[in-house]
């Protein structure tokens, strides 16, 4: 049976106490799991620091006691729910085009798609439509009155995108589930529905 | 008409001149000029590099002070500026050290009033961390410059000059960005009205595609065009029409 080791380690976390240690086989004997899953499960706890290595034997440490008191379990997963906004690290396909809406100014979504190299394609003119049309509903962008000339023979023209008041290099990010803008420049949020007070 | 940018000897010119400036010897030799009249593609390639590479970008303006420089290259660092020239200086070295950008200034020659003092100001932020400097500008900085010796000597003996576009060039843009065929002699009449400008180029390209639009064609030659509006004159706004295949035995004054 297959199990995974954070499974182990709770069993192997049960099993030790501060004033007497174990070693690796008795470990092993008591849990009915592999040396290599016990060895696996001991590494886990020394991450923590519960647990140390006295020689050959493994006691339980004061951390690892209170731990134990308290009710905390080792399992498998992440750390709880995201806490914090997470800036992407890597430049995405947003960041440059805000990037390039700071140097220009002023300018279309053909504009920015011919300079960034993505001129041809719909799903990236659509990633900026949805972002900027987010952007000017809580004021980081508007739109001038007239449009640029372009398009098919009766389409109006493109709409021309300017930032009245530079937040700063870093893009707003959208966050759609909370329906929120968020400035990474000052660290305020802008709820969509309207503009923060 | 498509949306791409055409890859024409303007921007293989740049392309050259940025390797130079990374194989340069001369590490304190960290500045490339790009020079060139309006409507040769300057800007359009400047900032399509200046996305490639995340370079910080900055632009010229007029009674630019290092305080202001100083302030616009730590804003786009990322940063809250501090309150003397003196901190923001360190400050400005610590962060390009840090990130490493390339810095692209356009509109150069502003920076060489009051004494170059504010292009001296970026000199001295990157003297440490090497950062490459790309000053954009007419052909008069040349000039100016040299008048500033510890600056002209930092410059690399390239300089990348922005030139009219070539009969290949507005061939390549009209097969490149035109949603139909262009003939060759269509070409040559574009080429012969635009005198080079590839704004004018590119709005002769969707001249031609809107009228092969309205008149179902797929290739458009010159006698499809004759009398049609193909450029305007960037001089005086005149119209400028397709001429009958005869009466271009002579070149129009100014055309290259």
């Amino acid at each position: 049976m297959s199990v995974s080791r954070r499974w182990v380690s709770d069993a192997v976390f049960s099993v030790l106490s501060v004033d007497s240690g174990q070693g690796r086989q008795g470990l092993v004997d008591a849990l009915d799991y592999t040396s290599k899953q016990v060895g696996r499960g001991l590494q886990v706890l020394r991450n923590r620091g519960w647990v140390r290595l006295d020689g050959r034997l493994w006691f339980l440490t004061k951390a690892g006691l209170d731990a134990r008191e308290s009710g905390r379990v080792v399992r498998a997963g992440g750390k709880g729910r995201p806490r914090g906004i997470k800036t992407p690290k890597k430049r995405t396909f947003r960041q440059r085009a805000w990037a390039e809406l700071r140097r220009s100014g002023k300018v279309t979504i053909p504009e920015l798609l011919l300079v960034l190299d993505a001129g041809e394609s719909k799903r990236r003119a659509h990633n900026l439509e949805e972002y900027f049309l987010r952007l000017e509903q809580v004021g980081i962008l508007t739109r001038l009155r007239r449009r640029a000339k372009g398009g098919p023979l009766t389409s109006p023209g493109h709409v021309v995108w300017v930032i009245p008041e530079d937040p700063g290099p870093k893009a707003p990010i959208w966050r759609s589930t909370k329906s929120i803008i968020h400035d990474p420049n000052s660290g305020k949020d802008y709820p969509i529905e309207g503009r923060q007070s | 008409m498509k949306n791409k940018l055409v890859n024409t000897q303007n921007v293989k010119l740049f392309l050259a001149g940025i390797l130079e400036l990374e194989r340069r010897g001369a590490r304190e030799a960290n500045m490339l000029m790009v020079v060139g009249d309006a409507g040769y593609g300057k800007t359009i390639t400047v900032r399509r590099w200046a996305d490639m590479s995340d370079a910080i970008y900055l632009k010229g303006r007029p009674k630019l002070s290092p305080n202001q420089v100083m302030e616009d290259l730590i804003w786009e660092l990322g940063e809250k500026p501090k309150h003397t020239i003196g901190r923001m200086e360190k400050q400005a070295r610590r962060l390009l050290m840090a990130s490493q950008q390339p810095i692209v200034l356009d509109e150069a020659h502003f920076y060489l009033t009051d004494k170059a003092s504010p292009l001296e100001m970026i000199r001295a932020v990157t003297e440490t961390s090497e950062n490459a400097v790309i000053l954009v500008s007419t052909e008069e900085i040349q000039t100016t410059i040299r008048h500033f010796p510890p600056l002209w000597s930092r410059v690399i003996p390239t300089v990348v000059r922005m030139n009219p576009a070539s009969l290949e060039d507005v061939s390549l843009f009209c097969s490149d960005l035109c949603e139909v065929t262009v003939a060759d002699d269509l070409v040559r009449e574009i080429y012969h009205h635009t005198e080079g400008r590839y704004r004018v180029i590119k709005n002769a390209v969707a001249i031609v595609e809107q009228f092969a639009r309205r008149n179902r064609l797929e290739r458009v030659t010159t006698a499809d065009m004759v009398g049609e509006v193909i450029a305007h004159d960037w001089r005086d706004r005149s119209p400028l029409k397709v001429r009958k295949a005869k009466s271009r035995a002579k070149p129009r004054a100014g055309s290259v």
